[in-house]
C-alpha cells in the first residue's frame, strides 16, 4: 500500500534534492528521508535557480561569445 | 525582341543572377561550416547564431561525447537584449531547410539547448547517451513542444535538471525507459497525454527513484481518482507534486 504524505500549510517537503507538497511514496518506503521547509525557504531556492540576465550573459561568455 | 522586352528580360536576369549569387554564397558558407556534410562535432557551434542566417545545408549530425555540448546554447541570436528575442520555431526551420538533427551517435547532451529560445523540438535520439543528461533543455522557457525524446531501453540513463525552467512545456513524448529520477516541476502546462506517456515509460523494476510533476499540471489534467490510478501503475516509484 502506497503511503501519501502532505506538507502542512506554508511548507513543502524535501529530502535535500527533491521537493513536493504532496508525495506519493513508493511502496515499501516510509518517507523518513523527507522533512519540511517553509515555502519562503523553497522560493528562495527557486529564485536562485531562475533564469537571469547575468546567467544568460555568462552562458554566452562561457562559449566564447562576447557581446 | 524589342528594346523594352530586352530591358524587362535584363531586369529579370539580374534578379535571377542576384538570387543565384546569394544562394551560392550561402552554400559556400555552409559547405565550409559543415565540412561539406561531414562535420560531426558542433561544440558550441550555434551559440547565439543569428536566426536569419540559420539555414544549414546538411543534416546536423553528432558523434561522440563533446560533439553536442552547448551546440544550441543561447540559440538563436538576440545577443544584446534581455530577455532574449521572440520564440524560434526550430522544427519549422529544419523542415524549411529539409534537414534533420541526428543525435543517435551522441554520448553526451550536456547543456545542448541551455537557455535557447526554441519553441519546438524535433525528434531527438538520445539512445546512445551515456553521460548524465545535464541541463540539456534547462531554461528553454519558450519551449512548448518536443516531438519525441528517444531513450535507451536500459533504464540506466540519468538526468540532472534536464527540463529546469521549461515553464511553457506542454507536449512531450518519450520512447525507451526512464530509470532514474527526473523532474518536470516547473512545467505547469504539461498536458495529460504527456504526463501519461512519461509515467508509461518509467522502469517497472527500479527502486528509490522519484518523478516530480507540477501540482498545477496534474490538477488540470486529472481527477484525484484518475491520478491515483495512474501513479499506481508504477508503485515502485515515488511521485512528487510541487
Amino acid at each position: 500500500m502506497r503511503k501519501i504524505i502532505t506538507a502542512t500549510d506554508g511548507h513543502i517537503f524535501t529530502d535535500g534534492e527533491i521537493f513536493g507538497t504532496v508525495i506519493y511514496l513508493a511502496e515499501g518506503t516510509d518517507g523518513s528521508d523527507f522533512y519540511e521547509i517553509t515555502l519562503e525557504e523553497y522560493n528562495a531556492i527557486l529564485t536562485s535557480e531562475d533564469a537571469t540576465e547575468e546567467d544568460y550573459r555568462s552562458a554566452l561568455c562561457e562559449m566564447g561569445v562576447t557581446i | 525582341m524589342t528594346i523594352a522586352e530586352k530591358i524587362t528580360r535584363a531586369k529579370t536576369d539580374v534578379n535571377v543572377v542576384y538570387a543565384a549569387g546569394k544562394r551560392d554564397e550561402r552554400d559556400a558558407f555552409w559547405d565550409a561550416f559543415q565540412h561539406n556534410g561531414t562535420r560531426t562535432s558542433y561544440y558550441g557551434a550555434f551559440c547565439n547564431f543569428p536566426r536569419e542566417a540559420f539555414y544549414p545545408k546538411y543534416d546536423i549530425k553528432f558523434d561522440g561525447s563533446s560533439a553536442t555540448q552547448g551546440t544550441f546554447r543561447t540559440f538563436p541570436d538576440s545577443s544584446s537584449t534581455w530577455p532574449p528575442a521572440e520564440d524560434f520555431d526550430f522544427v519549422e526551420r529544419l523542415n524549411e531547410c529539409g534537414i534533420t538533427v541526428d543525435t543517435s551517435n551522441a554520448t553526451s547532451v550536456y547543456q545542448m539547448f541551455y537557455y535557447s529560445c526554441v519553441s519546438t523540438m524535433p525528434t531527438l535520439d538520445f539512445s546512445n547517451v551515456t553521460a548524465q543528461m545535464y541541463e540539456t533543455f534547462e531554461s528553454c522557457n519558450r519551449l512548448h513542444t518536443v516531438d519525441k525524446i528517444i531513450l535507451s531501453n536500459t533504464g540506466t540513463q540519468s538526468f540532472y535538471n534536464i527540463f529546469g525552467n521549461c515553464i511553457k512545456l506542454q507536449n512531450i513524448t518519450f520512447e525507451g525507459v526512464i530509470g532514474n529520477s527526473i523532474s518536470f516541476a516547473q512545467s505547469t502546462l504539461l498536458s495529460r497525454a504527456s504526463i501519461e506517456n512519461i509515467v508509461s515509460v518509467l522502469s517497472p523494476t527500479v527502486t528509490g527513484k522519484t518523478l516530480t510533476f507540477s501540482q498545477a499540471a496534474v490538477n488540470n489534467a486529472f481527477s484525484d481518482a484518475e491520478w491515483t490510478a495512474l501513479v499506481n501503475t508504477r508503485k515502485n516509484w515515488t511521485f512528487s507534486l510541487v
